[in-house]
């Protein structure tokens, strides 16, 4: 297995949503994701109008305590509190999106490759997300771990420990890559894991890079709003809100393209393990 | 459409909720957290601006007062406004009297003093009885202070210290105030003057129903205060017993090293006046030093005090363990100034020149250092070495200009220029020496410095019988560049009656 294989083949896999970019029908559910994790950021943002305060400041209040509804406590913080409410959003709206979006890709790909309900496939798909979820807590623990002079450190070494974790969370996030689309296509919870791995074993460079891409979008946007760039925008605190919100934007890109990936290389090895 | 279907429900439940829960708002948290922002960034703003307030920059920092008057006077009346419920009413308060304290600091910056009394004297009175107040007063009584008005700035200073002296937490922040509204009296420096006793009274009060720090730094303000006032025996009766608790204790907690050099210190005023021997003082310093205090402040407060009681030996051994034992940039090269002149003042010439020599090769550029050459002067004069003493006077000069030319502008500059103006002072060539404090009030232009150095350079002027010719333009400087403070004023009116 060659380097320009893996690279081939994850090219390949990139070309399926890449050329499904305007059949609208895929954007659809991610977009109304987006749209709604965009709604929660503007209900943080802006908690404090009048016509918002009475749901904006007990969630921001539970979210980041009473200094949180200070400026511009607030805004620092909102990076911090817009990921807590996030999880749940992702959970409640965004196993149903990715469940749906995973199956219209595959409609594209190859008619009725879909098997089971949607309801019973997003319940597993939840499951694997609640995995990845977790993944990311442990690693983000692990990190905890560190000095706190050294989790606090700015600069190129700070770019450098953000790199790592990002990278650690990569890593094994290569073998989970598959088992969303796995789910998304009917397979139970525990067996899209196995198949996944599977996979990721038999395709490790390609699937690492899908997985790098993620990474390497969403680095500057984590690098901004933690200790690394938190010194240069804390002058202009609005700026944690934007950044947010652009995360969001780059986030619909990116799961669509995840997504769409994925999902072909996954009918790709069901199709190669029929024959 | 059907495989959208929950999507579209789950956004129309969204939607529902929240039009649901925006019945009833809150204006009160929005008109606070704005209030926060336009003051933050008007906070903001002010730490970019540029230094010379009342030069080149002078605009900016007057739009930037008035930017703070407005955001206080915006969100005043929300603060007042028995409608706003608590908490936001005493926040909007808190952040409003913040606003006009922000217009007061920057109206004080641009040498606006008269300006910045305005406008405390405008709002000060509708704060009362809240937190702010207190720092409002403080800043009045620095106000009064610089305008020579010190029985206001007495009478402010009693109103902070009624509103803090019920208050165990504000109380401690403001503990100094009865020492300073006691020196500030007019009354003479005696144990039976009335300011004093009311003071010390108010800290004895503290010493007796306070906490355990209050009582220690209360103990200290009196302590100060009572030296202040001639009177010793009270000053060592409330010494002794803080200063034995605190030996005593096993575990010394957080700022104990600080509070034992304090009594150090009070104890080394003690033993300069001859009230105190200094085989007393030596557990107390002991333990300072022991236990992580300032080490070459401590000791140079003990040595300065020896020195003064005329115990030279004692006082050379202690500026001998400063520099062997806590050599530091800081407080070495003043302890081996002080060994020098000590020497100097005792006859030994020899040995305080290779003090001052070593002083110049080990510490240079620090500003004992830069002393050297009108030191090694001063030893020459006291020698009766006059020709030597012209030839060091010369020498003198040329290093000051010579280290003026090489080291960049800033640091060490001022002082570099202020020795040479005292050089050319002692050699009597007084225009010489205005046209540097010209130069010298130059690179202060555009800051409040700048009408410091006026003043001095003016007085210094008449001081030195120069003629009018070259006074009068710094005159004129201080009325056209300072309008708005007392000075400004009054040379402004000095201008006009000598035209008249």
């Amino acid at each position: 297995m060659s380097l320009i294989r893996s690279l081939g083949v994850a090219w390949w896999a990139c070309k399926g949503p890449l050329r499904l970019g305007r059949d609208l029908s895929t954007w659809t559910s991610l977009t109304v994701l987006t749209i709604v994790r965009s709604f929660v950021l503007l209900l943080l943002m802006l908690f404090h109008r009048p016509e918002l305060v009475t749901a904006g400041k007990p969630l921001v209040t539970a979210l980041g305590g009473p200094e949180s509804t200070h400026y511009p406590t607030h805004l620092l913080e909102l990076p911090v509190m817009f990921a807590r409410i996030d999880l749940l959003v992702i959970v409640a709206v965004g196993t149903v999106a990715i469940t749906l979006t995973v199956r219209s890709f595959a409609n594209h790909y190859i008619t009725r490759h879909a098997r089971g309900s949607t309801l019973g496939s997003v319940l597993h798909v939840l499951l694997v997300v609640g995995l990845l979820l977790a993944l990311q807590f442990g690693v983000d623990r692990l990190f905890l771990l560190l000095p706190e002079a050294l989790q606090e450190r700015g600069g190129k070494l700070g770019v450098a420990l953000l790199g790592v974790r990002l990278g650690a969370m990569a890593l094994l996030g290569t073998f989970l890559l598959y088992a969303v689309a796995e789910a998304g296509l009917g397979a139970p919870a525990w067996r899209a894991v196995g198949r996944s791995y599977g996979i990721a074993s038999t395709e490790p460079i390609g699937s690492f890079v899908l997985v790098a891409i993620w990474a390497a979008v969403t680095l500057p946007f984590a690098a901004l709003v933690g200790p690394v760039g938190t010194d240069r925008v804390a002058a202009h605190p609005e700026a944690f809100a934007l950044i947010v919100f652009l995360r969001l934007l780059a986030e619909l890109f990116l799961l669509h393209l995840l997504l769409g990936a994925s999902t072909r290389i996954v009918i790709w090895k069901r199709a190669e393990a029929r024959l | 459409m059907r495989r959208r279907s929950p999507m579209v429900v789950f956004a129309i439940a969204i939607a529902l909720s929240t039009a649901l829960s925006t019945g009833c708002g809150d204006e009160a948290l929005h008109v606070r957290y704005q209030a926060e922002r336009h003051l933050w960034q008007a906070d903001r703003d002010r730490a970019a601006l540029p230094g010379n307030a009342a030069g080149d920059g002078f605009a900016q920092w007057d739009a930037l007062a008035a930017r703070y008057e407005s955001i206080a006077a915006h969100y005043g009346s929300w603060g007042f406004d028995p409608g706003v419920p608590d908490p936001y009413r005493a926040d909007l308060r808190r952040i409003t009297g913040t606003a006009w304290l922000g217009a007061v600091d920057v109206r004080a910056g641009c040498a606006d003093s008269l300006g910045a009394r305005d406008v405390l004297g405008a709002v000060i009175d509708r704060f009362a009885g809240t937190p702010i107040a207190v720092d409002m007063h403080v800043r009045s009584s620095g106000v009064a202070l610089a305008d020579g008005d010190s029985a206001r700035a007495v009478e402010h200073l009693h109103r902070v210290w009624s509103a803090v002296r019920e208050s165990e937490r504000d109380r401690r922040a403001h503990l100094d105030t009865p020492g300073r509204i006691a020196r500030l009296a007019p009354d003479e420096r005696r144990a039976e003057a009335p300011a004093y006793a009311w003071a010390a009274a108010e800290y004895r009060r503290v010493i007796e129903t306070g906490r355990r720090r209050d009582v220690a730094l209360a103990t200290l303000e009196l302590a100060d205060l009572a030296l202040d006032f001639d009177d010793k025996s009270t000053a060592l009766d409330i010494l002794e017993p803080l200063t034995s608790s605190m030996l005593a204790r096993a575990e010394p907690e957080p700022g104990d090293a600080r509070i034992m050099r304090r009594i150090v210190e009070a104890m080394a005023r003690a033993l300069a006046r001859g009230d105190l021997e200094p085989e007393a003082l030596e557990p107390a310093l002991e333990w300072a030093l022991d236990h992580g205090a300032d080490a070459g402040r401590t000791l140079t407060a003990v040595g300065n005090a020896l020195d003064d009681r005329g115990r030279l030996d004692e006082a050379l051994t202690v500026y001998e363990r400063i520099r062997h034992r806590y050599d530091d940039a800081e407080w070495a090269p003043r302890a081996l100034m002080s060994a020098a002149r000590i020497r100097s003042r005792r006859g030994k010439w020899d040995q305080a020149f290779v003090d001052l020599k070593l002083l110049e090769a080990r510490y240079a550029l620090t500003p004992p250092a830069l002393r050297v050459p009108l030191e090694i002067v001063s030893l020459n004069r006291r020698r009766g070495t006059h020709a030597e003493a012209a030839e060091a006077l010369r020498r003198a000069e040329q290093t000051y200009r010579r280290l003026m030319d090489r080291l960049p502008r800033g640091g060490h500059g001022d002082l570099l220029q202020e020795l040479l103006i005292e050089t050319l002072e002692r050699q009597g060539r007084y225009s010489d020496a205005h046209a540097e404090r010209l130069e010298w009030i130059d690179r202060a232009s555009g800051s409040v410095e700048e009408l410091h150095r006026l003043r001095a350079s003016i007085e210094a002027g008449r001081n030195n019988l120069l003629a009018d010719e070259m006074i009068d333009p710094l005159v004129q400087r201080m009325a056209e560049r300072f309008p708005n403070t007392r000075l400004g004023r009054r040379a402004a009116v000095r201008l006009a009656a000598k035209g008249s």
